[in-house]
C-alpha cells in the first residue's frame, strides 16, 4: 500500500525482502533518464527540462523472544528527495540552446549568510584593534 | 569512475541519445551512490550534452548557475571567517 499525500509519501512494507525492494527502487534514481525530462515539442521547438535529485533512505529492523517465548519484532524507515531544476533545454531548427534556472532565494539566504560572516569577522577585528 | 563494490560509486553515465532536428543529443549525468546493507544515498545531477551533427561531436556544458553562486559566497564567508582567525595571530607575531 502506498500513499502520496500533498508531497508526503508513506509506504508500508511488510517483510525484510520488501524492504530491499524498495532500496533497490532507490537507486533507479541513478539512471540519467530520471535527471533529464522527456522531450516535449511545441510547434518546432523542443523542450527538455534537467534536474538535480537527491534521495536518502534508511531502514531498521529487529525482533526477539521475551523469557515466555513470546516472539515480537518491528522496524521503521524514513528518507527523504529533493529536486531541483537545473537548466531548460531548447532544441530548435537554429541550434540548442542550454537556459539555466536560477533560485534567487538560494542565492539570497547564501548572500546573507556570507554578510553575516563579514559582520562577525568585522566586528572580531574590531575587537582586536582596541586592545 | 570511481567505484568501490555496490557501496560506493561515482561516475558519469550517458543516457539515452535522442535525435532531434537532425542532432543526435546524448545527455551525460554525474551520479554519486552510496549504499549500506539498510539505506542508501543517491545524488544525480546533470553534467552536459554531447551533440552530434554532420559527424562532429560538441559538448555542451549544463552549468548549475545557482550551486556555482552559492559555492562561490560560501567560499567566501569561509575565507573572510578564517582570515579574522589567522591574521590578529599574524599581526601578533610580528610586532614581537
Amino acid at each position: 500500500m502506498s500513499e502520496q499525500t500533498n508531497g508526503l509519501g508513506t509506504y508500508s512494507v511488510k517483510n525484510h525482502e520488501q524492504a530491499m525492494a524498495v532500496l533497490g527502487r532507490l537507486f533507479a534514481v541513478a539512471e540519467p533518464g530520471s535527471v533529464y525530462s522527456a522531450p516535449v515539442s511545441v510547434g518546432e521547438q523542443t523542450v527538455i527540462t534537467a534536474t538535480e535529485i537527491s534521495v536518502g533512505l534508511g531502514l531498521g529492523y529487529g525482533g526477539g523472544a521475551s523469557q515466555t517465548g513470546d516472539n515480537g519484532g518491528g522496524g521503521g524507515g524514513g528518507g527523504g528527495a529533493l529536486g531541483r531544476p537545473v537548466a531548460v533545454i531548447s532544441v530548435g531548427p537554429h541550434g540548442v540552446h542550454v537556459e539555466p534556472i536560477v533560485d534567487p532565494t538560494k542565492i539570497s539566504l547564501a548572500f546573507f549568510t556570507m554578510l553575516g560572516a563579514i559582520f562577525i569577522a568585522w566586528g572580531r577585528m574590531k575587537k582586536a584593534s582596541r586592545r | 569512475m570511481a567505484q568501490i563494490g555496490e557501496v560506493f560509486r561515482w561516475q558519469t553515465v550517458a543516457g539515452r541519445p535522442v535525435t532531434l532536428h537532425n542532432r543526435t543529443i546524448t545527455p551525460l549525468t554525474q551520479v554519486l551512490a552510496l549504499r549500506w546493507p539498510q539505506g542508501g544515498f543517491v545524488w544525480n545531477r546533470p553534467v552536459a550534452l554531447l551533440i552530434e551533427q554532420d559527424g562532429q561531436v560538441e559538448r555542451v556544458p549544463v552549468l548549475d548557475i545557482t550551486r556555482l553562486v552559492q559555492v562561490a559566497l560560501f567560499g567566501c564567508a569561509i575565507f573572510v571567517l578564517l582570515a579574522t582567525f589567522w591574521l590578529p595571530r599574524f599581526n601578533k607575531e610580528k610586532t614581537r
